[in-house]
């Protein structure tokens, strides 16, 4: 089966003479005086130097801004009516009066927003919601008054697997899918939820339950949008097998990644809220996007993008698989002069009296080695979130030091001495050398060295 | 102010490129319509653009620089649009759609009166100019082709389509399968083949039917019960179902329009034959025509106005109507000098000129009138003509209940 069949005649002439035939009405007298009218009221509206002139009479603190945005398109709509009146067609200076209206409205709307309710994401929505579908409504009831809206909507552009493509499934492709992308996380949010609190599932999964959802949702949309389109099963069928083909070649490593993160989320080892380490350093999962996973880390805070494949084919350790609590140690040496028991027990006390520190499993510690100058220690505790380690080890150190100094319990540490010598040696320094003042005497000892 | 400036400049450039200089191409902007129960579809709509383009190409000669941007609408959803376009001086310079139409849309405001020229008025018989006039006599648009309705027939399945009722009923027992929507509009054929119009006419008017008028409308509901009840005759819901069943095989017999020939050679080629309507004890069928009537935007340029008259003067020449009408063959002309052309040139045809039986075309023509006017009577008329079809009202009933419904107390 060739490809050229399957997807090809893309015509775009159609769309063209429907746009050049608009130029027709730049004939009519009717349409002319309308654009006109309104194109003087948005050069008066959009005049630097007027403004200036306002400011001038200080007209900007008289009237707000809530109200000053709406004058010019009150001035078009006023106008189109004064056209109604003298029964000359006035629909075009309506339009763009309302449509300049409504996209001025957006300002005073969101504000008074903020004011009753700050917490709601209104910059989002107006962004990414309220403004795309307004634009798109008055895209199609612009093509719809000047007579375009069918025509356009039916022209064939081109033909997938049998099925003819128009310009307005497309459009309405396009538009149900940027919809169901952008919206599909409020009701995966409502749906993760719902079974949280129905099924009592915990918080890190929850998150992981959302993005699960959130891709159903937008997996059933776009299916439902092709079949809308009118491609069939068989069409799916051809299109997975050209994507097989497209995928052994070209996207391998973006499937690979974004079935990685389906397979992760199931598997539930990287989710959002996970901490793993990564070369050595603990860092949060905070995205799991459908190429790569997206972690903190959190000696620097530095975001790490890591592709989900990676996590499938390298070990990665985590804290939070199964059991979020991490054990860490601190190593510690004191002088032979010590009893070892002694110093154990306040190794312990020292754990033991961390608030950070688990109580259950307890804190442990052994002597781990006779070493040249010190008896080697190591303390072993738990705490409850990986990423106090530590810190909780930080404090730990500090303590011993502070407990030792109080106890008398030295750590030591090696020494070095420098003794400064003349070639050939003198008679007197062979036989007779004496420590100069600001070198230490061999029996005193620095103490408390880590 | 510079963006500003520029817009100007655009605007002032654009104005310039269209001109208003005869010899400069001018553009119209026509509007056509299909019927109310059709739905237009991008087939539909291509192949409308299709045959405009043609039918573009072949005018250059005649009238240079024409150029044509069709656009096809729904007729129950052209008045909106062309409500909102016009008042917005975006209007189409032309509208092509049938009488009924076209009347809705004058009385709309939404159309200019044609002031018909001394040619014109010689090759438009006078009654079907009365068709398209209001009251006090003005023109609401130009009666350019008939549309009529036919019997279409798949030729594999049927060697000839039947010649009468009785014929039918014995094909539709041998195993033919046969198509008919339970639309009055489109099963007005039929009323004809029983004479049960004058009844129906009556009962309009606000007269009472005579006994014979009455008793020739209880044969024709009989019948029609009769063929509901038979096995191989279906009635579908709407003239789109039918074609799609035909094209697909299952139905082997449907009534249909002229107009929708082109899609059904489409689909059939030579398999698609075309014949007359049966004819039935009270003499022949009387299918409605449908008049192609082409209306005067009101936002039309001067020079936009000059070439829609200059058109509009051309298309009802005998050249120009023998031509298309043989080119197309989906519409009959209204010019008699060129209906005796195609008479002669496609054998047959005489029978389907619908002026040789004007009082039958009237009465239909009055009862549909009526009922566009009214959509109460048409939904009591439909309701009536469904519970006979689905045998929950006996004829007699049925004959009663319209005679009270369609009469002027309802």
């Amino acid at each position: 089966m060739s490809i050229t069949p399957l997807l090809l005649t893309v015509s775009p002439r159609d769309i063209l003479v429907e746009m050049l035939s608009w130029l027709a009405f730049l004939q009519r007298w009717s349409v002319l005086s309308q654009l006109l009218v309104l194109a003087v009221i948005v050069l008066v509206a959009r005049t630097r130097s007027l403004q200036l002139q306002l400011n001038r009479y200080r007209l900007h603190q008289q009237v707000p801004e809530a109200i000053r945005v709406l004058l010019g398109p009150a001035l078009v709509l006023i106008l189109a009516a004064v056209f109604a009146a003298c029964q000359a067609p006035f629909g075009l200076l309506r339009y763009f009066g309302l449509l300049w209206l409504g996209w001025n409205l957006f300002t005073p709307l969101k504000l008074l927003v903020q004011r009753v309710k700050p917490q709601f994401p209104i910059e989002e929505l107006e962004s990414t919601l309220f403004k795309p579908i307004y634009v798109i409504t008055a895209t199609v009831s612009m093509l719809s008054l000047l007579g375009s809206r069918e025509n356009l909507a039916r022209v064939g552009i081109a033909n997938l697997f049998g099925v003819e493509i128009t310009l307005g499934k497309v459009y309405t492709a396009i538009v149900a899918i940027y919809l169901v992308v952008t919206i599909a996380s409020r009701p995966a949010a409502v749906m993760a939820w719902a079974s949280g609190t129905i099924f009592g599932v915990r918080q890190q999964n929850r998150r992981g339950l959302e993005l699960l959802f959130r891709y159903s949702v937008i997996a059933i949309g776009i299916v439902s949008v092709a079949y809308y389109i009118g491609i069939n099963g068989n069409a799916f069928i051809a299109i997975a097998g050209g994507l097989s083909v497209g995928i052994g070649f070209g996207i391998k490593e973006i499937i690979s990644n974004f079935i990685s993160s389906i397979w992760l989320l199931f598997e539930g080892s990287v989710r959002p809220g996970e901490i793993l380490m990564i070369n050595g350093d603990p860092c949060t999962v905070r995205k799991l996007g459908l190429r790569a996973t997206q972690l903190r880390r959190g000696r620097d805070g530095a975001e790490l993008l890591i592709p989900n494949q990676t996590f499938f084919t390298q070990e990665a350790a985590s804290y939070t698989a199964a059991e979020t609590a991490r054990r860490d140690s601190v190593v510690v040496g004191a002088a032979y002069d010590h009893d070892p028991d002694q110093v154990i027990a306040l190794l312990l006390a020292i754990a033991e009296d961390h608030p950070k520190v688990k109580p259950y499993p307890p804190a442990s510690a052994f002597v781990t080695d006779f070493a040249d100058s010190s008896i080697n220690y190591k303390v072993l505790f738990w705490v409850a979130n990986p990423l106090d380690a530590f810190a909780v080890g930080s404090d730990l150190r500090r303590e011993i030091w502070k407990r030792f100094e109080k106890e008398g319990i030295t750590i030591p540490f090696p020494q070095r001495q420098v003794y400064p010598m003349q070639w050939p040696p003198s008679l007197q320094q062979s036989h007779n050398s004496q420590p100069t003042p600001d070198q230490p005497t061999p029996g005193q000892e620095p103490r408390n060295a880590s | 102010m510079k963006r500003s400036l520029t817009l100007f400049a655009a605007l002032g450039l654009l104005s310039a490129c269209s001109g208003s200089d005869e010899s400069r191409s001018t553009l119209l902007r026509v509007v056509r319509t299909l019927p109310a129960n059709e739905v237009v579809t991008g087939e539909e709509s291509a192949r409308d653009r299709k045959l405009l383009r043609d039918f573009q190409t072949n005018l250059r000669a005649v009238i240079p620089g024409l150029r044509i941007q069709p656009s096809l609408y729904s007729a129950t959803s052209v008045q909106a649009e062309l409500q909102r376009q016009t008042n917005s001086g975006l209007g189409p310079d032309l509208v092509i759609s049938d009488a009924q139409t076209i009347q809705a849309l004058f009385a709309a405001r939404l159309l200019d009166p044609v002031a018909l020229t001394p040619e014109q008025r010689q090759a438009i018989p006078a009654e079907l100019l009365t068709r398209v006039s209001t009251s006090n006599g003005t023109i609401t648009g130009l009666p350019v082709s008939q549309y009529i309705q036919l019997a279409c027939y798949d030729k594999r399945k049927l060697k000839s389509a039947p010649k009468t009722l009785r014929e039918l009923a014995q094909q539709s027992s041998e195993g033919n399968i046969f198509g008919l929507t339970q639309n009055f509009e489109n099963l007005y054929w039929s009323v004809g083949s029983y004479g049960a119009g004058k009844a129906l006419i009556s009962s309009l008017r606000g007269e009472t039917p005579t006994t014979q008028d009455v008793n020739q409308l209880v044969q024709w509901l009989t019948w029609l019960r009769a063929a509901s009840f038979q096995q191989n005759v279906l009635f579908m819901n709407d003239q789109a179902t039918l074609r799609q069943q035909l094209i697909k095989g299952n139905l082997h017999w449907i009534s249909c329009w002229s107009t929708q020939l082109p899609q059904l050679r489409e689909a059939l080629k030579d398999n698609l034959g075309v014949g007359l309507l049966p004819a039935g004890p009270a003499g022949k069928a009387t299918p409605v025509s449908r008049l192609q009537v082409w209306g005067l935007g009101r936002n039309s340029s001067h020079q936009q106005r000059l070439k829609s008259e200059e058109l509009m003067q051309f298309i009802v020449l005998p050249w120009a109507q023998k031509t298309w009408a043989l080119r197309y063959r989906t519409s009959y002309p209204v010019n008699p000098a060129a209906a005796q052309i195609i008479n002669r040139e496609i054998p047959g045809t005489q029978d389907l000129y619908l002026s040789t039986d004007q009082e039958d075309v009237r009465i239909g023509d009055e009862i549909q009138a009526a009922l566009n006017q009214d959509p109460k009577l048409e939904q009591a008329m439909q309701s009536t003509l469904n519970h006979v079809i689905f045998g929950t009202e006996t004829p007699s009933q049925a004959a009663a209940t319209l005679n009270t419904k369609l009469g002027p107390s309802s």
